[in-house]
């Protein structure tokens, strides 16, 4: 390969991060903030923030009234399987399948965007902290490797990564589910205040509450409150959620000392022998095709678990023949994501004079009630828990479409009036760490660029099943105890890993070398300035959705590396 | 704004070309010679038009036709719809040329949907539910629908917070889906 060293000294900067999502976005901002001379890789296009074609169109604006094309579907098949992402309002944030392959073994859908700011612009945006029962749970049964750290430790920079993010919602008092620094919540509607009451008091042990997200329910540090539109994936003008380009890399362009490079694909970390350090990265310019070599004396790789993981993989020196920092032969292996789509929905007969104005973006949420650890929650069939994402709301004109027999002017008119009250609840549960469920490289297969594609091996198993029942009849004698009618259950057997969009544990943390990739500081265990902050150092996946634990995990990664700098001990 | 200015405004929409290029475009084209489809051929799209008109028909709001949905179901055939939904959509279409659907009067016409909402041969109401499907999406996602029997507000506010439990009455409708 031809590499470009020229210009040594301009290729050289304090830190390199290495991806410009979520994680991404906080390393630059916390690293340039504590003084370091920051140089951020995204392989994909700039996004300035306000940058969102889509964002002010209206629906009528879209040829197919913001669908699914045919040319999308062909394109971004893999990128179309949620059934949402790919429509016209947001298929530009998603890459096209055809130039970024990879391969399954076993069904794995693998959705993301190759742009600045990453999935933060498209991320679901629910933000719950992990707990003890997290954190000590493998610990306890036996799964996966003990997290080398406890809630204690992470809880200041949870509370930092909230204030900062501008997090939505209530203290509960929940052992499960971490109070935090919270904005005031969304309001809920009249269903679902009326479904809270009923399910709190008919089970105990439960509670539904607002959802917490990383929408702002008001103005705050300079980003505006929500406006009820709830286009949010287009990308916020009034960056009323959290995303790194709204956020944190304003922040970090605020203290002059990060330099961002967009179209820059990192192919491999640098390995000195002599130092037992990263020196730096290669890159390939996506536009130009040049090679190219940035070198730093701290790296965080922030590209996604599996973006993040590939590099590691394809890092291989004498001293790491299978990846760097692959001592354990973890690498790539744990794989992670959530289960979902089962739950039940129901009609509610009633409150037809109630309604509410706007468009929330948020919804409720009810927290694990299971397998608390208190002897009274404990489950035979299962280890771990699940949450319900969901809510109330009236139906729309889509409920005439199936009313075969009715059309006419009285149809019409009945259309542009509020159906009934329905509410469903979703429910996410947690997916073991099974050393078996991996991705790993495919040298036969490379890209454009000629670099290797990836490959993935991995499944739910009988843990996930057995967990998926009950969530299912959970969620029905639930929704019966709030006065539904006409409960009806789903469960979606063939839903495959990766859907859910929260890929994790490739890279995991651990208390030995000997069976982890990281250590409790995120630091690779015999590289310690190599840092990896995102996904992919999850020891096990929680039942919560993972950002915001991204988020306070990657500002405690960058403390400690400037701390470290600081005693040179890296 | 109430129904009867929400109409006046509709009304003029199709005269005045104040308004954002986005729009201008989109009005020109749903303007433009509704005899020409882009995708169906001409035979089909008078059946679409016909049928989506008395099933939406102009009433106190605009009907199928003012609120562009041939054009919407043209496009949606030609550029958003897979093979076998292609296949299906002109198969039913062909049943209804053969009888010169667009020429029979409108009670023929009612009488037609009638008799294929309750035809139990499975076919003819599958299709009818592709049809009606396109047919609403086109009529209640349009910019006639938003700005005549929803409440068009494009930008709510941050004071909605407020506003989740609240009478229907003071609401003023429904707000435009997105």
């Amino acid at each position: 390969m031809n590499v470009s060293t020229k210009g040594t000294a301009s290729h050289t900067y304090d830190a390199i991060v290495v991806g410009s999502g979520i994680s991404g976005g906080w390393a630059a901002k916390e690293l340039t903030e504590k003084g370091l001379n920051t140089l951020v890789l995204e392989r994909g296009r700039d996004v300035k923030h306000g940058d969102y074609p889509t964002a002010m169109m209206e629906k009528w604006e879209f040829p197919g009234r913001n669908t699914i094309s045919q040319e999308s579907r062909e394109r971004q098949a893999k990128q179309s399987r949620t059934g949402y992402t790919t429509r016209e309002a947001t298929a530009h944030w998603f890459v096209d399948d055809i130039d970024n392959p990879y391969s399954e073994d076993k069904a794995f859908d693998w959705c993301r965007g190759y742009h600045v700011g990453g999935r933060s612009l498209m991320w679901g945006r629910q933000s719950y902290r992990l707990g003890d029962l997290d954190f000590e749970a493998n610990a306890k049964d036996g799964f996966g490797v003990d997290w080398p750290l406890r809630y204690a430790e992470i809880k200041p920079w949870y509370d930092h990564a909230e204030r900062f993010a501008g997090i939505s919602g209530q203290n509960e008092g929940l052992y499960q589910l971490p109070d935090g620094d919270f904005l005031p919540p969304f309001e809920m509607n009249c269903l679902e205040k009326h479904a809270k009451q009923r399910i709190e008091k008919k089970f105990g042990d439960r509670k539904l509450i607002h959802a917490r997200v990383a929408h702002l329910s008001q103005a705050h540090l300079g980003r505006g409150g929500c406006h009820f539109r709830n286009r949010c994936s287009r990308g916020c003008p009034y960056g009323a959620y959290f995303s790194s380009n709204a956020s944190t890399l304003p922040a970090a362009a605020a203290t002059g000392r990060m330099t961002l490079r967009p179209f820059s694909i990192v192919t491999e970390l640098i390995y000195d022998q002599e130092t037992s350090r990263a020196k730096g990265v290669r890159i390939l310019d996506a536009e130009t095709g040049e090679a190219m070599e940035y070198y730093a004396k701290v790296v965080f790789l922030c590209a996604s678990a599996i973006a993040s993981t590939s590099i590691l993989l394809n890092s291989k020196s004498d001293r790491f023949p299978t990846g760097l920092g692959n001592d354990s032969g973890e690498l790539g292996h744990n794989l992670m994501d959530h289960h979902f789509k089962v739950g039940a929905s129901g009609r509610y007969d009633g409150f037809e004079d109630m309604y509410y104005k706007g468009r929330r973006p948020t919804s409720t949420y009810i927290p694990r009630f299971r397998n608390l650890g208190d002897g009274l929650s404990d489950q035979k069939d299962y280890v771990r828990g699940f949450g319900y994402q969901g809510g109330a709301s009236r139906t729309n004109w889509t409920r005439g479409v199936a009313e075969l027999a009715r059309f006419g002017a009285d149809l019409k008119a009945d259309m542009f009036a509020p159906g009934g009250w329905r509410m469903g609840y979703g429910s996410w549960g947690e997916h073991l760490p099974y050393h078996e469920n991996r991705m790993y490289l495919n040298y036969d297969k490379t890209d454009k660029w000629g670099m290797p594609t990836v490959t993935f091996d991995c499944e739910f198993k009988e843990n996930e099943r057995n967990m998926r029942k009950d969530m299912q009849a959970s969620a029905i004698e639930m929704l019966e105890a709030a006065g539904l009618k006409d409960v009806t259950g789903f469960d979606d057997p063939t839903s495959a890993p990766g859907l859910c969009i929260h890929e994790m544990g490739t890279a995991r943390m651990g208390r030995d070398p000997k069976t982890s990739v990281l250590n409790g500081h995120n630091q690779v265990h015999a590289v310690p300035n190599v840092f990896v902050t995102d996904g992919s150092f999850m020891t096990s996946s929680s039942c919560v959705n993972p950002s915001l634990t991204y988020m306070a995990f990657t500002a405690r990664a960058a403390d400690h590396a400037v701390n470290e700098l600081n005693r040179h001990n890296i | 704004m109430n129904r009867r200015e929400a109409l006046k405004h509709t009304a003029l929409m199709f005269g005045v070309a104040a308004s954002p290029a986005t729009v201008t475009r989109a009005l020109a084209e749903m303007a433009g010679d509704s005899s020409a489809p882009r995708y169906l051929t001409s035979s089909q799209y008078k059946v679409v038009a016909a049928m989506a008109e008395r099933l939406l028909p102009a009433s106190d709001t605009p009907g199928a036709m003012d609120a562009g949905v041939p054009q919407f179901i043209d496009v949606c055939y030609g550029l958003f719809t897979d093979a076998e939904g292609k296949n299906n959509l002109r198969t039913g279409l062909a049943d209804l040329e053969r009888i010169d659907y667009d020429h029979l009067s409108e009670a023929e016409q009612d009488d037609i949907i009638r008799s294929i909402a309750s035809d139990n041969a499975k076919p003819g109401k599958s299709w009818l539910r592709q049809f009606r499907a396109l047919a609403f999406n086109g009529y209640f996602t349009s910019e006639a629908a938003a700005k005549s029997g929803f409440i068009w507000d494009p930008v709510p506010g941050n004071g909605s917070n407020q506003t989740q439990c609240i009478p229907l009455a003071e609401t003023g409708g429904v707000s435009f889906y997105e």
